[in-house]
């Protein structure tokens, strides 16, 4: 009897088609739960740097001492056994330090490895970068609002450049920062000496007009006293417009006053108070006043300072934002 | 020789089948409330909620003498100034928007009424949210001397014990 053994096609093609799918479900399935490059695990990796900045105030130890003014110690950063934590808070979540915010930017320019390292990012089996800034509170991923200091120069803006595309986790923390004063332009406005202010502004003889963008973000003038003669009277006026440059803004004598329209007269004038050594915080009076008025956002108003014999100074900022008493901005955080 | 003829129709259809219930089963699995994958929804959200926290916690003024003012942008100048309607000033809703920035909210007022032993809630901005919506929420403590007479919570006699619950989506 012969036996020819033969290989049936037929047993071959659905043999095929089940180990196909059979491999494909077996590469499949773990894909789904776990996967140390993917966009879970980054996810995970951004949000663990967040807790750490906005949420701790860090942590410095070189083998016999410890503390947590890690930002104090920048001549050390570098050393093999100096170990730190970057933490941003002054020891409360989301309340950020102004001096540790410029720690961070410097020890990462200058170590940025080591901060990698310090924040779990750079390990034997994981290799991750980071960008941070400190942005305002409407800057978008595509056209970034960095925050400034008084002097003009970004705060907080950090860590390796931002590909344009790949898997990227972007997280963000809505943060308020310690001291306003560093984070806002001071400027001279008073009638004792030569005056200084914002690039949006101009300094005429009499008074001074600038061109900002409604909402303000920070708006407060500090009255340090009468410029000379102490009988003199003394007054300071902000008036607003939509359109067009306030012709004047002459205020009632012994009084602060802000009103919408010039010159200022009982009709236009919206808050008052009498003149005294204080700050005036007019950021929300003001844009409540354009808010009033029809302004939407994006829109330019136009503002004249009047002062007559006073001392005092403008503290204003385009990217801080002033609410609930606290300069406010968001901490964003990019790993890939 | 017709019966070494061997019609193997069978294995290709076998093949085929095996096949299917394998996918009809991983089907079946996923789509079961059984198990979630990780890389469904919920993940998006720790973003959201961490924004709700946050501002909660931004607009809760802590004042250093009882002298000072709550500004009307903060928690606890909100609920100072709400009347019988229960409608946040304008100041408040402006920091919260700017700070919520482009997410869609419900805002709730929860608060601890001794005199009924109840616990009572208004919703302060009522909005409906959608299925994904998450929610944070921050406890408030305010003497009752700090009231006016136009509000609802004046007079009580007690610390105020409030939950602001924030519900925030993705519109």
């Amino acid at each position: 009897m012969d036996r020819k053994g033969r290989l049936s096609l037929d047993m071959l093609i659905g043999l095929s088609i089940f180990l196909v799918t059979f491999i494909f479900i077996a590469q499949f399935l773990p894909t789904v739960f776990a996967d140390v490059r993917s966009e879970i695990g980054l996810a995970h990796e951004a949000y663990k740097v967040t807790v750490m900045l906005a949420e701790t105030e860090g942590a410095w130890s070189n083998g016999t001492h410890n503390g947590t003014n890690w930002e104090d110690y920048e001549s050390q950063w570098g050393d093999t056994d100096f170990v730190f934590l970057p933490g941003l808070t002054e020891g409360e979540p989301d309340y950020l330090e102004f001096d540790k915010l410029k720690a961070l930017q410097n020890a990462t320019e200058n170590y940025y490895n080591k901060v990698r390292e310090m924040l779990g990012l750079l390990t034997p089996d994981r290799n991750y970068n980071f960008h941070v800034s400190l942005e305002s509170l409407d800057s978008k991923p595509y056209n970034r609002t960095l925050v400034t200091d008084r002097d003009g120069n970004v705060v907080l803006d950090a860590g390796a450049d931002i590909p344009s595309s790949g898997y990227i986790s972007r997280y963000e923390r809505n943060v308020w920062v310690n001291s306003v004063y560093d984070l806002v332009g001071a400027y001279y406005i008073g009638t004792a000496g030569p005056r200084n202010v914002p690039n949006l502004c101009r300094v005429n003889v009499d008074d001074i007009d600038c061109n900002f963008t409604y909402p303000l973000r920070f708006f407060a003038i500090e009255v340090f006293g009468k410029e000379n003669d102490p009988t003199n009277v003394w007054w300071l006026g902000v008036c607003l417009q939509k359109t067009g440059t306030p012709s004047s803004c002459n205020a009632k004598p012994d009084t602060i006053q802000v009103g919408y329209g010039s010159p200022l007269t009982s009709s236009n004038v919206k808050w008052e108070d009498t003149l005294a050594v204080k700050t005036y915080e007019l950021t929300t009076i003001l844009n409540n006043i354009m808010r009033d008025e029809g302004f939407s956002d994006g829109d330019t108003v136009y503002i004249k300072i009047g002062i007559h014999n006073t001392n005092a100074t403008l503290y204003y900022s385009g990217t801080i934002d002033y609410l609930a008493g606290k300069a406010v901005a968001k901490l964003v955080v990019y790993v890939w | 020789m017709y019966g070494d003829r061997m019609k193997a129709q069978a294995f290709t259809l076998e093949g085929v089948m095996a096949s299917l219930l394998l996918l009809v089963v991983l089907y079946s699995f996923f789509q079961s409330t059984i198990v979630i994958s990780p890389m469904w929804s919920e993940i998006t959200d720790a973003q959201l909620k961490l924004i709700g926290y946050d501002t909660l916690k931004v607009l809760d003024y802590y004042r250093t003498s009882s002298d000072e003012i709550y500004p009307n942008q903060s928690l606890q100048g909100m609920i100072v100034h709400l009347n019988s309607t229960f409608k946040p000033n304008q100041d408040f809703i402006y920091a919260l928007e700017r700070m919520i920035y482009l997410a869609d909210y419900r805002l709730e007022l929860c608060w601890a009424n001794l005199s009924t032993n109840a616990v009572e809630c208004r919703a302060l901005v009522d909005k409906k949210p959608t299925p994904e919506a998450v929610a944070a929420s921050r406890i408030v403590v305010i003497d009752s001397g700090e009231f006016p007479a136009s509000s609802p919570f004046y007079g009580r006699g007690y610390p105020i014990v409030f939950e602001v619950r924030l519900i925030l989506w993705r519109p």
